[in-house]
C-alpha cells in the first residue's frame, strides 16, 4: 500500500510500473481503518481475527465492493 | 496450525520488545525475556508465522514483519518515543500509532518522485497535507499470497 499526492500520481505509477490499479482511499479513511484494525494488536488477549470479523471492519467503513471481500 | 497459549506469550513479547529496542527482536532476545530455549522460541515463531500472526524471512527465518512493523528499512517510518520504526507500507504508518495509542511523527517517501512527506498523529487526530491517498494494489483475498508484495 503506497502513498500518493493525488489520483494523477496513482495513474502515473500504474502506467509506469504496470501494477494493477486497485482501491484508493484517503489517508483519513486509512486512519479510521487503522484504528479498527490495529488498536488491539499488542494486547496479550489478541488471538487474530476471522475473515468475517475482518469483513465487518471493512463494512463498517463502507468498504463493501468486491475488492474488500475475502 | 494450532497455537498454544505460550505462543501468544511469544507474540506479545515480540511487540513489546520491538518497541522497546527500536528494532525487531532476535530469537535470543525473545528466549531470554521469556525464559525459553532458542529451540522453543524458534518453534513458536514458526507456528505464529504459519498462523499469519507474524511473517518470517523466507531465507533466514528471522522476523521480517509483525504487522504493522517491518524489520527492514522501508519508505515508511514512524517515530515512537526515541526510535524511528519502519512500517511495512503507507497503511501501516498509521497502524503503529493506532496500536500504541501514542502521538507519532511519520515520514513517507513517495513512489517515482522520492519526495518525502511528513504527517503525524496527535491527540488521536491525523494531521497531514491535504489530499494524500493510499493505493491498495491487491484485493483483500490476495493479501496473504505474497506478503512482501502486498
Amino acid at each position: 500500500m503506497l502513498l500518493f499526492r493525488d489520483e494523477e500520481k496513482v495513474n502515473e505509477w500504474v502506467n509506469t510500473t504496470g501494477e494493477a490499479r486497485g482501491a484508493i482511499l484517503t489517508l483519513q479513511h486509512v486512519w479510521e481503518l487503522s484504528k479498527l484494525w490495529y488498536s488491539n494488536r499488542m494486547s496479550p488477549h489478541y488471538r487474530g481475527r476471522t475473515a468475517s470479523e475482518a469483513q465487518a471492519i471493512f463494512t463498517k467503513l463502507g468498504l463493501t465492493d468486491d475488492f474488500w471481500q475475502f | 496450525m494450532e497455537l498454544y497459549e505460550s505462543d501468544y506469550r511469544v507474540r506479545t513479547a515480540i511487540y513489546a520488545l520491538w518497541l522497546d529496542l527500536g528494532h525487531a527482536p532476535t530469537i535470543a532476545d525473545l528466549a531470554t525475556v521469556l525464559d525459553l530455549t532458542e529451540s522453543q522460541t524458534t518453534d513458536a515463531l514458526e507456528r505464529l508465522d504459519s498462523a499469519h500472526h507474524i511473517f518470517l524471512d523466507p531465507t533466514t527465518r528471522n522476523l521480517r514483519m509483525a504487522n504493522p512493523l517491518s524489520a527492514i528499512e522501508t519508505d515508511y517510518r514512524v517515530k515512537v518515543d526515541d526510535h524511528w520504526l519502519y512500517a511495512n507500507c503507507a497503511w501501516d504508518t498509521l497502524g503503529i500509532p493506532a496500536m500504541t495509542g501514542d502521538a507519532t511523527q511519520i515520514e513517507a517517501i513517495l513512489p517515482l518522485s522520492d519526495e518525502i512527506i511528513q504527517y503525524e498523529i496527535k491527540s488521536g487526530q491525523l494531521i497531514a497535507p491535504h489530499g494524500l491517498l493510499v493505493h491498495f494494489s491487491l484485493p483483500v483475498r490476495q493479501w496473504y499470497d505474497d506478503l512482501i508484495h502486498t
